[in-house]
């Protein structure tokens, strides 16, 4: 899915255009982000595990105390971003702009979706997106992996589009 | 962060002078490398939310993606589990220690 620049700056504002079939695959990764974050926060799952990380290593008590004071609030902002994204991506696709404040909720929202997808799929510092798609086309082009990892990879170069535009680097 | 929660961490059977001692020992936040978090995202990350310059920003960003850590911020305890607490409503794996 190279689909080069995706974003850019205009003013303070940034824009992009997505494919209609693009904005599916967004729209659809961030509402099922936006399923599991309506939940209590378990954090059995390994994703939701990496979405609210313990904030000390070495006490239980005090990751307790801090998730006691910092949990729901973390969680409503989570919430927040996926709505913002939600309500600025044309579920038809189409323009999008952005003010920075709602490019900042869309770049959390699409990082969150990348660490519970990252996670899901076992990815590691060494992991090669494009070779594990090579792979995977070569073991069963059929597989949910295989989407799994080509949505991934497109997340990632919305992400970094965005992140590159609105920091005007 | 309440003040409450930092005096609660002191144990009980500290004298008056090791607890002076505990409360001037600086706390850090410390951002732990992971597979999925973007070089760039990061690097924007500290700039957005500590004001870091871009250099200083990047320096961080390569220390927790070659060394598998850095310190980002130090100071009262409090201050950190509030760094901590944003750095998580970016994704960013932050935890706090004392140094």
């Amino acid at each position: 899915m190279g689909s080069g620049t995706l974003f850019v700056r205009d003013g303070d504002a940034v824009v992009g255009s997505f494919a209609p079939e693009y904005a599916a695959v967004v729209r659809g990764l961030v509402s099922q982000a936006g399923s599991v974050l309506a939940h209590p926060v378990d954090r059995r799952d390994p994703g939701i595990a990496r979405l609210f990380p313990d904030a000390y290593r070495e006490s239980a008590d005090d990751a307790d105390e801090f998730r006691r004071l910092t949990e729901s609030e973390l969680r409503t902002g989570k919430i927040e971003s996926v709505d913002t994204l939600l309500a600025t991506l044309p579920e038809d696709g189409g323009d999008v702009r952005l003010d920075p404040e709602q490019a900042s909720a869309w770049l959390r929202a699409l990082n969150d979706v990348r660490l519970l997808m990252g996670t899901r799929l076992d990815l590691t510092d060494d992991t090669d997106i494009t070779t594990e798609v090579d792979d995977e086309i070569l073991r069963d082009p059929q597989s949910h992996r295989l989407a799994e990892l080509v949505a991934y990879g497109y997340l990632t170069e919305v992400q970094e589009s965005l992140v590159l535009a609105l920091a005007a680097w | 962060m309440s003040t409450e929660s930092a005096a609660a961490v002191l144990p009980a059977e500290e004298t008056e002078v090791d607890e002076t001692a505990e409360q001037d020992r600086p706390w850090s936040t410390v951002v732990w490398n992971d597979p999925v978090n973007l070089m760039t995202y990061v690097t924007w990350v500290f700039c957005h939310l500590f004001g870091y310059s871009r250099p200083k920003a990047e320096k961080l960003m390569l220390d927790v993606h070659q060394k598998g850590r850095a310190t980002v911020s130090t100071g009262a305890r409090e201050r950190m589990e509030f760094d901590a607490s944003r750095l998580h409503s970016y994704g960013l794996w932050a935890t706090v220690e004392k140094q």
